[in-house]
């Protein structure tokens, strides 16, 4: 295990003179004195333990194999995600253009369709774009060894553009049905007020 | 051999904590969307299999399409409870210093979870696209019915 800085690790090396029996005197049985500086460890060097100061971040985060897979697979199916709704979004806008032109007016269907397929087209490239972005860093937290933490600083940012955007889409969607549904009541108020 | 405490700056705790806050309001909202398509799809799908008798190409496709309705619903409950696990280790991971990598392992196992709901929900929506498609061609008089608004409208999870 390495942290990628300098300043690491909390024993240092231990002093010469090692271990706690001396050599036995010349001539005579029994023990000698220990020489001086003890035995085990010495002392940690300046810096100490914890983490590399510096504002740096950990250059190498040790991932099991097991946390590996997930991290490679989670930037698999992040990928797959994107191509999957850069496919539906061009379904939708397909069918919405087939059906503008089965319409009685296909040319101001159309031109309506198109409008509103191309928009949603783009936010599903914006959110595609986002979901690539979490691939390719979490990849990289994966397969490199040298800014670990960046990369998924990286990784999470994309992430919360991704959320964001899905968060303002829902957001609209509710305010376009609470205003669908509030001049639907109104035309239908409307309506009944001028059949009675 | 994990790292106890991953040395996030206070930017990107904030930049986490809004993320978590993201998390936290789609999971709601895919919770409710959940109950939405879930009742949705089972009303549509009663009288979509009247039509077949009419109409039965244009009648299978559109009753098709309804079918995908409950499906999306379903995963987006598993989705909602997915993102609320994956915002919960996040949370740990900035709130605690004792397993930090644990906590982000954690998170990332949930996201790959999501994500490939994520996959499923595209591929269904697009599938509904498909079968919308053909409703349009072979039943274009049921082509304005679908209930609600349309699951692949904006190209993502409603």
């Amino acid at each position: 295990m390495s942290f990628g800085q300098s300043g690491g690790g909390g024993f240092g090396q231990p002093p010469s003179g090692g271990g706690g029996f001396g050599q036995p005197p010349s001539g005579g049985g029994g023990f000698g004195q220990p020489p001086s500086g003890g035995g085990g460890f010495g002392q940690p060097p300046s810096g100490g333990g914890g983490p590399p100061g510096g504002g740096g971040g950990l250059g190498h985060i040790p991932f099991t194999p097991e946390d590996d897979a997930n991290l490679t697979g989670m930037a698999r199916f992040a990928r797959f995600a994107a191509v999957a709704a850069i496919v539906a979004g061009v379904f939708q806008l397909l069918t919405q253009l087939v059906a503008a032109l089965m319409t009685d007016s296909p040319a101001a269907g159309f031109a309506g369709q198109l409008c509103f397929g191309a928009i949603g087209l783009g936010v599903t490239g914006l959110l595609a774009f986002f979901l690539f972005q979490v691939g390719k860093a979490v990849d990289l937290v994966v397969t490199t060894d040298g800014a670990d933490q960046m990369h998924l600083v990286e990784s999470l940012r994309a992430l919360k553009g991704y959320f964001m955007v899905k968060g303002i889409l829902y957001i609209l969607a509710f305010f376009l049905f609470c205003t669908c549904f509030a001049m639907a009541m109104m035309f239908g108020m409307a309506a009944f007020s001028a059949l009675r | 051999m994990s790292v106890a405490r991953i040395p996030f700056t206070t930017e990107e705790e904030s930049m986490i904590s809004t993320l978590n806050g993201w998390m936290l309001f789609l999971a709601i909202v895919h919770f409710i969307g959940a109950a939405f398509f879930l009742l949705c799809g089972c009303f549509a799908m009663l009288p979509a299999f009247a039509v077949i008798g009419n109409n039965p190409l244009g009648g299978v496709a559109y009753t098709l399409q309804m079918f995908t309705l409950p499906i999306l619903g379903a995963l987006m409950l598993a989705e909602g409870v997915f993102a609320l696990q994956a915002r919960g280790a996040l949370d740990a991971m900035i709130s605690s210093d004792s397993a930090d990598q644990q906590h982000l392992s954690t998170a990332f196992a949930k996201l790959k979870l999501f994500f490939m709901l994520e996959l499923g929900w595209f591929a269904v929506s697009a599938i509904g696209g498909v079968f919308g498609l053909l409703v349009s061609v072979f039943a274009p008089e049921m082509a304005g019915q679908t209930p609600g608004f349309d699951p692949s409208q904006f190209g993502g999870a409603p």
